[in-house]
């Protein structure tokens, strides 16, 4: 019987390079950085060259780090930040102006085509009052505006819409919605290729402002905000139907504490995981058309999916497990969407040659046993891969029981030999 | 919704993925599969109770509530002005009586209570309160009439302003406390079925306020709770206020475009409760919740407010949730409620009977509309015993708009009686002498086209 919710994928995996991309334990690990974007099935990577003040050095190191980037197969994203003051004319023309000239410069190193093929993304979180210096709507629009005719005068006419878009909100604050409502009504459709959001699960410490200080509650209900990724990306699809502007979040990983004290565990061990593989089947059902994960390289902090040195955390092994496996252009379903089980998600991929398999994510700290029969969709699978679920940080692949039993917080891929 | 190959079904109580291919038709073929409408309709009566329940035109009010087909009304005590249980029972009594008398079933929220909380000895006095007015309730209406009745612990705890500064710990130690005692109360007559006890009335302009949600449904007993309650307004600041897009045409637009909100809420809370047996109620909503009535009366009582409140319902509806209750029914002067003192009712007030008139509890209903088209349009069709048919639909946009109505139902295209709210009709529904191929309307509006027009829908 055919799955009821059977839909296309077109989710692209993406992620960030964080901020210490420049650094040279990061330079020294570029191959092993390639290999591992590469590795995850990465289609889009976003990047902040910074463009304020640079020196020639600068442009050649930003060139260098972009030429590695290519190798990896992946489109990036180039994300300018807002102007500060944000309300002085000379400074927002100087900003359009150094986008202008970073697009002319990239298509002198790269081709018109090429760069044409990027994203370009104006404005990082600017309705955060912590970070906007006082940036207003109107504010935004204008740089956007201003902007977005520079990049586009030198990008020419590519074919579709050139790729430039944003406003990239933060998603904790409350009206984050109408940033986006009315950068989608307030700027002509032909400047827009796409609408970016960011959303973590949370910024509070344990006990601080209101947040359970119970660690295990605190888990639970991190783990349980997952669910937003869906209703965003939905309540942002509603607005974009027929428009043919893509639906991206910009930036997405459980905690956004910059102490790694407070967030590394929950971003970067088999819970981040567990929260990153939720969140990724979360966005399929919703309908978003791209991911970047914060930050997939060169991050010092809490973050980075992968560590300075390259060597992969378990959420860039869910990262990898998901992406080389539920691939764009699958026909995807959510088969416990009718049949729920507490602490479980997961979705079938399957397509036109025959390959079929399921990633299961359990959101549970303890042991839980699923007896797979109960769902057709789930059974017919000989191998099981997992990572975490007790089982260790890295892939482990054994012979599929008829119940699939989890110690902990983990990401399971059902295959059979010939996929996954 | 944005993923799926299944369109037009009415979602059962999960995140849904049912929908349409990107970029297919937007319009819904009459083939779609129906379910069953299990809405209850409901109102608030809160600030305005006395009218309500003792003013000179309280029975013009129950009948105008019962003409929308009423049957939960949230009432408060302890707050928002309610009568004191104690020292004006008659007055509590008075109010209870006039929700039986409208025929509906009386929603008691037990708001709030104004010592420590922290304190064992004022929570163990605010259970006794409650429990005490249970247990009169069912000296005065019977133990058999009152077990069916809802009881509501707190009201929008997670905000501080309304709530009185409580936290999660403390509101479920008064949760527990509260419901246990209630559970006592109603144990004779239960036979051992849950009591219909829920919380949080959640405040929903808040950024955690899912929060509360989950830790009630994780951190209480479960045989102590029978419903999740949460509230909704699309807005609470006036146009340029406090970082709002200044001009009042945008920030009308943008509320509009936020109806959708209703449903996805819907849906974040039914993945919650999913496998257990518990209620989804919205139990407060309105577009605008401004501190000054006169601000927010220009959204929720005017044209505006009836077609966002229509645009709610069939959120209400497609997201299969168990009740709403809008904020309010009754109300003397504080810029939400549907009717006046004099029971003279407000556009909303009309097009919430045009819904509960034409899409009624137990029809099969289904959602015509998807695609590109949700932005300006959204409709149910519904469908009744004895071939009634109805399509009860709203233009979200403020420029003119054509739908046809072969596309929605072509039963009904060239034969139904059509029936519109718009800025033509001053505020009241006006019924077409034409029989209608399709629907057009010059901005906001609502509409009904219907196959069965009862004599009401004339007046």
């Amino acid at each position: 019987m055919a799955p009821i919710n059977r839909a296309r994928m077109h989710l692209r995996y993406g992620l960030n390079i964080g901020d210490h991309w420049r650094d040279p334990a990061c330079v020294l690990a570029r191959e092993e950085l390639i290999t591992r974007i590469q590795d995850a099935g990465t289609a889009l990577v976003r990047i902040f060259p910074g463009i304020e003040g640079r020196s020639p050095d600068d442009w050649i190191e930003c060139a260098g780090f972009f030429d590695a980037i290519q190798r990896t197969g992946a489109t990036p994203m180039i994300a300018f930040p807002c102007p500060q003051p944000w309300d002085d004319s000379g400074t927002v023309q100087m900003f359009s102006k150094r986008c202008g000239e970073f697009v002319e410069r990239s298509i002198e190193r790269w081709g018109q085509p090429e760069v044409a093929s990027w994203f370009w993304s104006i404005g990082d979180e600017p309705n955060s009052p912590w970070t906007n210096g006082g940036l207003t709507f109107e504010g935004y629009r204008d740089i956007y505006l201003t902007t977005a005719h520079a990049i586009q005068q030198r990008l020419g006419f590519p074919e579709g819409r050139p790729r430039i878009g944003g406003p990239c909100v933060d998603g904790f604050q409350p009206f984050w919605f109408d940033w986006i409502w009315r950068f989608v009504e307030e700027v002509d459709d032909s400047l827009i290729g796409f609408v970016a959001w960011n959303r973590y699960g949370d910024w509070r410490e344990p006990g601080a402002w209101s947040a359970p200080s119970d660690p295990d509650v605190f888990e639970r209900l991190l783990l349980s905000r997952t669910g937003e990724y869906w209703s965003r990306a939905e309540a942002v699809g509603v607005l974009l139907e027929g428009r043919g502007i893509l639906n991206l979040c910009s930036e997405l990983n459980a905690h956004s504490h910059n102490d790694p004290a407070i967030s590394s565990r929950f971003n970067q061990g088999p819970f981040g995981a567990a929260y990153y593989g939720s969140a990724l089947i979360d966005l399929m059902r919703g309908g978003a058309d791209g991911e970047f994960l914060w930050a997939g390289a060169c991050d010092r902090g809490p973050y980075g999916a992968l560590d300075v040195g390259g060597g992969p955390t378990p959420t860039y092994q869910a990262k990898k497990l998901i992406a080389r496996n539920v691939r764009f252009g699958d026909f995807i379903s959510f088969p416990l969407d009718r049949d729920p089980v507490p602490d479980f998600d997961a979705v079938v991929a399957s397509d036109e040659a025959g390959r079929k398999v399921a990633v299961l994510v359990y959101r549970g700290s303890g042991p839980q046993e699923l007896e797979l029969s109960q769902w057709p969709e789930l059974s017919g699978f000989s191998q099981v891969t997992s990572i975490g679920g007790g089982k260790g940080n890295q892939p482990r692949s054994d012979a599929l029981q008829r119940v699939l039993a989890l110690r902990g917080y983990g990401v399971a891929l059902l295959h059979n030999q010939r996929d996954g | 919704m944005a993923n799926c190959v299944d369109p037009g079904h009415n979602p059962p109580a999960v995140g849904d993925k049912r929908g349409q291919l990107r970029g297919d038709s937007m319009i819904g073929s009459g083939t779609a599969p129906q379910t069953p409408m299990r809405l209850q309709y409901g109102v608030n009566e809160s600030d305005s109770w006395w009218h309500f329940a003792l003013g000179e035109n309280r029975e013009r009010l129950w009948a105008r509530l019962r003409e929308l087909d009423v049957r939960i009304i949230r009432l408060f005590v302890f707050d928002k002005h309610a009568p004191d249980p104690v020292a004006d029972w008659p007055s509590l009594r008075a109010c209870i009586q006039a929700v039986l008398n409208v025929g509906a079933t009386p929603f008691l929220t037990f708001a709030k209570f104004r010592r420590p909380f922290d304190d064992p000895r004022a929570v163990r006095w605010f259970a006794e309160q409650c429990s005490e007015i249970v247990w009169s309730c069912a000296e005065e209406w019977g133990g058999e009439n009152v077990k069916n009745w809802y009881w509501c612990v707190w009201n929008e705890p997670n905000n501080d302003w309304i709530g009185g500064g409580i936290n999660f710990e403390q509101y479920r130690a008064v949760y527990e406390a509260v419901a246990r005692g209630i559970a006592r109360c109603l144990a004779p007559w239960l036979n051992a079925r849950p009591p219909l006890i829920g919380g949080p009335s959640v405040e929903g302009f808040q950024p955690f306020w899912l929060d509360w949600v989950w830790r009630l449904l994780n951190e209480v007993d479960n045989s102590l709770i029978g419903f999740v309650n949460w509230h909704y307004y699309a807005e609470w600041r006036d146009a340029g206020e406090a970082a709002a897009a200044g001009d009042p045409r945008t920030m009308r637009n943008l509320i509009m475009a936020q109806a959708h909100q209703f449903g996805l809420r819907a849906a974040q809370i039914a993945r919650m409760i999913r496998g257990k047996s518990l209620l989804n109620m919205c139990g407060e909503w309105n577009a605008h919740s401004h501190y000054l009535p006169a601000v927010r009366a220009r959204f929720n009582q005017s044209l505006f407010g009836a077609t966002y409140g229509a645009a709610a319902l069939i959120q209400f509806l497609r997201s299969g949730i168990d009740a709403e209750m809008v904020w309010t029914g009754t109300d003397d002067a504080h810029g939400y409620g549907i009717l006046n003192p004099s029971a003279e009712p407000t556009p909303l007030y009309y097009a919430k009977r045009l819904c509960a008139r034409h899409v009624r509890f137990g029809d099969r209903i289904r959602f015509p509309i998807h695609g590109a088209d949700r932005r300006d349009w959204d409709a149910v069709v519904s469908y009744g015993p004895d071939e009634r048919r109805s399509i009860f639909l709203v233009h979200l946009a403020d420029r003119p708009g054509v739908l046809s109505l072969r596309d929605l139902e072509p039963s009904l295209a060239g034969s139904g009686h059509l029936i519109k709210l718009d800025s033509d009709a001053k505020g009241q529904p006006v019924v077409l002498p034409t029989r209608a191929a399709k629907i057009e309307l010059d901005g906001f509006g609502v509409a009904v086209v219907t196959n069965e027009l009862e004599p009401e829908d004339k007046r």
